[in-house]
């Protein structure tokens, strides 16, 4: 059932996003801007400060359908974190699945929170 | 590795066919020694050029030539990958060829479009735009060298930030 898998997951993706005390810092309001450059600054501005609260924002990206923005997106997330998780933006749409659900994964279980 | 003559590809400038070049640019920057990090850069840098040469040179038509040539660079010690990109456009000034920052002084001046030559820039470490001496068209020159992998021990990035929002 790869249709009912990936609304499961689009909503695992949404849910994170509202998650309190994961709310973007200013600096990454830009993440659901419907202006693409908006959006990249948003990406790159986390990434480069190493912004922890901007990962869920950042795993969401991941399923992208622009894949400039994927590609932003697991440059800041490997700055942040040091990891990948198997992801890679150039693949198709069902071999990212499970990278991204291991990247949900990781962001429900706080393994990337501060300090871990 | 033992040096090899470079590799040349030749699509039509349908955009179906992207995902050939895609595959020989990750697949061949990787067996050069570039992480994963790097390869995914250099492909979207290669994408985005295509699909600029695809959209705004070639007008979409979708029977039009674009080569694509890959080279192993070494530099100081350091491995890297060549992407000569040639196309038959229209003979036009390589310096009207603007990019647009990615991390703009003042967000505020964030608008939409034109993102593809900031994305290029932003994405190799060298490129350049030169008119073709063997033919009529456009000759981009990409360069890309293997890079420490990103950490998150505070280190000075490639773009520093210019602004903080």
């Amino acid at each position: 059932m790869p249709d009912r898998r990936a609304m499961l997951i689009a909503l695992v993706l949404g849910a994170i996003a509202l998650l309190p005390g994961c709310a973007p810092a200013a600096s990454t309001g830009g993440f659901h801007s419907p202006n693409p450059a908006s959006k990249l600054y948003a990406i790159r501005m986390a990434g480069e400060t190493r912004d922890r609260t901007a990962i869920p924002q950042l795993v969401e990206q991941l399923d992208s359908d622009d894949p400039a923005v994927r590609v932003f997106a697991i440059n800041a997330l490997e700055r942040i974190t040091n990891q990948r998780l198997g992801y890679n933006p150039y693949v198709d749409e069902v071999d990212r699945r499970s990278a991204i659900e291991a990247w949900v994964d990781a962001v429900k279980s706080n393994r990337f929170a501060q300090g871990n | 590795m033992a040096d090899h003559a470079p590799i040349s590809i030749r699509i039509d400038s349908d955009p179906v066919h992207l995902c050939v070049v895609r595959s020989a640019v990750e697949t061949a920057a990787s067996r050069f020694g570039l992480p994963q990090h790097d390869c995914d850069r250099l492909v979207l840098a290669v994408d985005e050029a295509m699909t600029n040469i695809i959209r705004h040179g070639y007008g979409g038509r979708d029977d039009r030539s674009i080569w694509v040539t890959l080279s192993r660079l070494a530099r100081n010690g350091q491995t890297g990958i060549e992407v000569v990109i040639d196309d038959e456009t229209e003979q036009i000034d390589t310096g009207l060829i603007k990019a647009k920052p990615l991390v703009p002084a003042n967000p505020d001046e964030i608008t939409p479009g034109g993102l593809g030559v900031g994305i290029i820039e932003q994405s190799v470490d060298h490129h350049a735009y030169q008119r073709r001496t063997d033919a009529t068209g456009l000759r981009l020159t990409l360069q890309k060298f293997a890079s420490p992998p990103p950490t998150n021990d505070g280190g000075p990035s490639k773009t520093s930030l210019s602004a903080k929002a």
